[in-house]
């Protein structure tokens, strides 16, 4: 570890001085922001070429770009997939000069599909592996569940990204957990990404901008999660004109609206969706029922300002909440906040200043319309996030691009309060509030060496400090196993100095990326990555709940620590309209936690007692071809993997696979174009079926029958494998309502064949005779949904 | 708590989405039987049973067989030596006291079991757990417009007792109660437990009143005018309360939020610890609490919580 940390910092101090060396040369900068001339929104990743150089570089995020060449005229070229090409000449014999440009969508005699916003080898020439970009057009071709678009769900059919079934919340990506995925909303992280449990996703798409799934090779500007970055960008409202978005389907109605504030400078989105199947049920509850809420909305607003050539901020906010319940009930939800500021503080250095605040709470009410107060159970639970953040960009030359920033990030932890009154004497408990900070500080540079090779080369350095407002923390001892001590451990009260630190983690994350181009149109990529998360979710259950809790590495539970390691082939075919990519990899998961028999892990003071620690391993190969133009288009992905842990005693402390370990999953993405009327969509799905147990013996007590699963056996029989087929076709209007803008009719099925794919098999006494046993199949969606949408545009 | 939260989960989801259920047909694997004890000591006049039985393979829907020729006996913490006989030969064990005076069980005595079948001998060990007295009874009129049971009740009296635990975190309780002497049975099977004042395990509600979900669980239907109501209170030990908690939730593991399946705890152990011959079940010991009371409309209260 030691050795090599200084080998990292050995190899920095050689880039160091190399800079140094390239400065000493007579160079100037030309640098500005490229935007669509429709809306003003920035390009992402629009390439910036330098015809002379024959180099380039590309737009960041925000659509900034900066090149450093020698003094000269030059030619650049700007150009993005479905925007018509710029090229401007620029003098650069005296002065840096700013060149900001608007580009023009290309014309078409069709509209097809633009899978990607940005350049079209982008996926060989680039540094990124095991990273999928999807254009938020693509997935509004996706047919859906119930015809609502769904980012999580699309993500579901990349490579290398599974989930425990249909309706389980959150996604699995390359063997890990959940809680790996860092999910974030304009850098604000989001705790539940899902709605309805796991069945539609929190981004309401008319808001999103870009989506960016980073599954390896995660460069040192991300940390905090072990698996994955899933990287939502809003928009930043249309700064040209008034521009009215909605939609009307089986279980949102959406609307979104963006506008100028004040013309090229300052605009606004406001996005909002609601279900309103409590609305349509309404008439159909009564007595008892006639108070139950049953919805779910999610409001989404972003501005931005341009103050001048040099800052721009931004606002950004989420707010949504799912409600569910009669006197009975609960509710949770994610907030987010982001305020940011873009500095150019020369033409060369960009700065991207980020705050932040997240919370993701719940409340669980026995007595929602508060009618029996002296006899009430409440139930709250949260973590809250704040953060500061500078990210710097140094554009060093066109070649050489350096990053490096940090990150403060506090966390809240209120895992549970619960308070029980019982003829009004009330009683609070509940697991006790805990407190982290986690610094953490990156470098990385990235350099083409030559047409042939470059890389990308970082370290991030991270530090979690933990601390308790409470009299006393626990210790986990270890004592004899017996039935009310099921994982061996036992905890020590330790009296506690309020909220001084308990526990210290340090960790240095380097990470790399290399390309060796091989061809005109191909290239081989390895990366490597190491990643630390210092929270970690409580869930025992086959898909996590919503009420699952989020917990910090304490004293006794230690950080996940993954490494990861990648190496892939990248090749396009017929001017760049097929993309295609194998890639495989093997991953490394320190400190992974399973649970103890009758581990109870809500409101339970002593959770902590109740887990156990191990390691796991994750390894796969993962082929995917794209097709990104012409009237057909998609994608078709395998994936081939294995999850497993190895968590004494489970298991006869063997190697088990875990939840979402799936062997082979492949999605077929197709999208076809008939004209301008009506366009054609479909998908096809099939995976492994997850792993599950059966009890050996059954044995009769007061009448009915219970199993036995003596020897903790995981995962030794599979579900039936799943696959499903999926189709829409939507037929576009050319007015919208009052006769204005466009609009169009989105029909879909979801599951067309009528399959019921089995979520899980499980065993039970029979209903008549609990004497008798039976296995039973639970389907989570058994039978074809169809839909209709409604979408507008004016 | 948490089951009724994952049962609203559950139905929600049913109710949003077409979800089915279908039974199929599955191979279990096979494996060697186990010994099963059922049975427990009370503190009540009258003959005490303790049954043993075979475990088998989990989709043998064959009638169980009871386990015959094995003695079994039970000692006290004081050396008293009770013996139970396979009278009929069925596999079910049974105590009688020598006078009707003679009481086997006393609260705060150790029992330890003994079982020996077939050349290998079983222990299991339990203590005589205190139990707090059933205060009332009470009944409201109340209605079930949702009953689908024609046998049930819409309209009728919903009951509920009072009692208060004992200070000191731990007390467990199993609950019962009985219609016209006829057992009730719970909305989805099991058995009610509590502990000190509430269902679940926390160190919170010790030394209350019985809190809400625990005293109206007696009644999960209505009662109807000149019922009989009587309610059970046994007090049992913390393995005991775990062991019921969960066999419950091993049969009630499934959908979306299932976890995954752990063995249902016991105390009975093969004193030959290296021996492939297992045991499984519970022997228990129970002090009891009863109260009984007729349902009687003008007795009805009125805005009970």
């Amino acid at each position: 570890m030691m050795k090599a940390f200084i080998q990292k910092t050995l190899l920095f101090t050689v880039f160091l001085c190399s800079f140094t060396v390239f400065g000493q040369n007579p160079k100037l900068t030309v640098s500005g922001y490229v935007k669509d001339v429709k809306n003003g929104e920035g390009l992402v990743g629009a390439s910036v070429y330098v015809k002379e150089l024959s180099s380039g570089n590309s737009t960041n995020i925000y659509g900034f770009y900066s090149i450093t060449v020698p003094a000269g005229k030059y030619t650049i070229v700007f150009s993005s997939v479905g925007y018509q090409k710029i090229s401007k000449t620029v003098d650069l014999s005296l002065t840096n000069q700013t060149l900001n440009l608007e580009m023009k969508e290309e014309g078409k005699e069709l509209e097809e599909v633009v899978v990607n916003a940005k350049r079209e080898d982008d996926n060989v020439k680039s540094l990124e592996m095991s990273v999928n970009k999807i254009d938020i057009k693509a997935i509004k071709k996706i047919p859906a569940l119930l015809g609502e678009v769904d980012l999580v769900r699309a993500i579901q059919l990349l490579p290398g990204v599974t989930t425990v079934g249909e309706g389980a919340s959150g996604f699995n990506v390359r063997g890990g957990g959940v809680d790996q995925n860092l999910v974030l909303l304009d850098d604000a992280p989001v705790y539940n990404s899902s709605h309805l449990f796991g069945f539609f996703s929190v981004f309401n798409p008319d808001a999103v901008k870009d989506v960016k799934l980073i599954k390896g090779g995660i460069p040192s500007q991300y940390g905090g999660r072990a698996s994955s970055i899933l990287d939502v960008r809003l928009k930043e409202g249309n700064s040209k004109q008034l521009e009215i978005n909605g939609g009307i389907g089986a279980i949102f109605s959406r609307i979104s609206i963006e506008a100028p504030i004040i013309k090229d400078k300052a605009s606004f989105i406001v996005a909002a969706r609601r279900s309103y199947i409590d609305v349509l049920a309404k008439p159909f509850l009564t007595g008892n029922n006639a108070d139950t809420q049953f919805s779910f909305y999610d409001l989404t607003a972003k501005v931005n300002y341009n103050i001048d050539q040099k800052n721009t901020v931004f606002l950004s906010g989420y707010f949504g909440r799912d409600i569910f319940g009669n006197q009975f009930g609960f509710n949770w939800g994610n907030t987010t906040l982001s305020a940011r500021w873009n500095h150019i503080f020369s033409n060369k250095l960009f700065l991207k200043t980020t705050a932040f605040y997240s919370n993701y709470d719940y409340l669980l009410d026995s007595d929602l319309a508060n009618k029996r107060p002296d006899n009430a159970f409440k139930w709250t639970s949260n973590i809250l996030n704040y953060s500061f953040k500078p990210d710097f960009t140094y554009y060093i030359t066109p070649d050489n691009t350096l990053t490096f920033g940090g990150q403060v990030l506090t966390y809240g932890f209120r895992p549970g309060d619960a308070v029980a009154t019982s003829q009004g004497e009330k009683r609070s408990f509940g697991q006790a509030p805990k407190d982290g900070i986690e610094y953490s500080a990156y470098i990385g540079d990235e350099w083409k060496v030559s047409p042939k090779f470059s890389f990308q080369a970082g370290v991030r350095f991270s530090r979690y400090d933990f601390s308790s407002q409470e009299e006393f923390y626990y210790e986990r001892v270890p004592v004899p196993v017996s039935a009310d001590f099921t994982s061996g451990y036992t905890l020590k009260f330790i009296p506690n100095d309020k909220g001084k630190t308990l526990k210290t983690y340090q960790n240095f994350e380097p990470r790399l990326a290399l390309n060796f181009t091989t061809g005109e149109n191909s290239s081989v990529k390895a990366s490597y990555n190491r990643m630390a998360q210092y929270i970690h979710l409580m869930s025992n259950t086959a898909a996590s709940t919503p009420l699952d809790v989020w917990t910090s590495s304490t004293n006794n539970i230690k950080p996940q620590l993954v490494d990861q390691v990648a190496l892939g082939y990248f090749k396009n075919f017929n001017d760049n309209a097929y993309e295609t990519s194998i890639e495989t990899y093997y991953k490394t998961m320190d400190n992974q936690i399973d649970y103890a028999d009758r581990a109870n892990l809500f409101l339970n003071p002593f959770f902590e007692k109740d887990l156990l620690f191990g390691k796991g391993r994750a390894y796969g190969v993962e082929l995917f071809v794209k097709k990104n133009k012409g009237k057909f288009t998609g994608w078709v992905s395998y994936t081939l993997q294995k999850s497993e842990r190895l968590i004494e005693p489970l298991n006869n402390s063997d190697w088990y696979p875990s939840r979402y370990d799936r062997t082979h999953t492949l999605n077929v993405v197709g999208q076809y174009e008939l004209n301008k009327k009506w366009s054609f969509g479909a998908n096809f799905a099939y995976v492994t079926g997850v792993p599950y147990s059966l009890p050996i013996q059954q044995f009769q007590i007061e009448g009915k029958a219970y199993p036995l699963t003596p020897v903790g056996t995981r995962g030794n029989l599979r579900v039936p494998d799943y696959n499903r087929l999926d189709i829409s076709a939507t037929k576009k209007n050319k007015k919208a309502l009052f006769k204005k803008g466009e609009s169009e009719w989105v029909f879909s099925v979801y599951n067309l064949y009528n399959r019921r794919n089995p979520f899980s098999i499980y065993t039970r006494p029979t209903e008549d005779d609990p004497t008798k046993t039976e296995a039973v199949r639970l389907s989570i969606i058994g039978s074809f949904v169809p839909a209709v949408t409604y979408n507008f545009k004016f | 708590m948490k089951t009724k939260l994952l049962f609203i989960i559950a139905i929600f989801t049913t109710l949003l989405l077409t979800s089915c259920e279908d039974v199929v047909q599955l191979e279990g694997p096979k494996s060697d039987s186990f010994l099963i004890v059922e049975g427990t000591i009370t503190n009540q006049k009258g003959q005490q049973v303790i049954a043993l039985s075979q475990s088998q393979d989990y989709f043998n829907n064959a009638t169980v067989k009871g386990i015959t020729n094995a003695t079994v006996k039970v000692t006290d913490n004081e050396g008293k030596v009770y013996e139970f006989k396979d009278v009929k030969n069925v596999g079910k064990y049974v105590w009688t006291p020598k006078s009707t005076t003679e009481i086997m069980g006393a609260i705060g005595k150790t029992y330890t079991l003994e079982v020996t079948s077939n050349g290998e001998t079983f222990r299991a060990v339990s203590e005589m757990k205190r139990v707090p007295k059933i205060d009332s009874i009470a009944y409201q009129a109340d209605t079930r417009e949702n009953e689908t049971d024609p046998k049930k009740p819409k309209v009728g009296f919903e009951a509920q007792f009072y009692g208060r635990d004992f200070t000191g975190i731990g007390d467990c309780y199993r609950i019962k109660s009985f219609k016209n002497n006829k057992e009730v049975e719970l909305r989805r099977g099991g058995v009610q437990l509590a502990y000190d004042a509430a269902i679940q395990k926390s160190r919170t509600a010790d030394g209350l009143v019985f809190i809400i979900p625990v005293r109206r669980s007696i009644s999960p239907d209505l009662f109807v005018e000149k019922d009989t109501i009587t309610v059970e209170l046994t007090s049992i030990t913390e393995g005991h309360y775990d062991f019921w908690t969960q066999a419950t939730q091993e049969v009630n593991n499934a959908g979306l939020f299932s976890r995954p399946s752990a063995n249902i705890p016991t105390n009975v152990i093969n004193i030959n610890l290296s021996s492939s011959k297992k045991a499984s079940g519970w022997f228990g010991t129970s002090a009891l609490s009863t109260f009984t009371t007729i349902v009687d409309a003008k007795k009805a209260r009125t805005g009970l919580k």
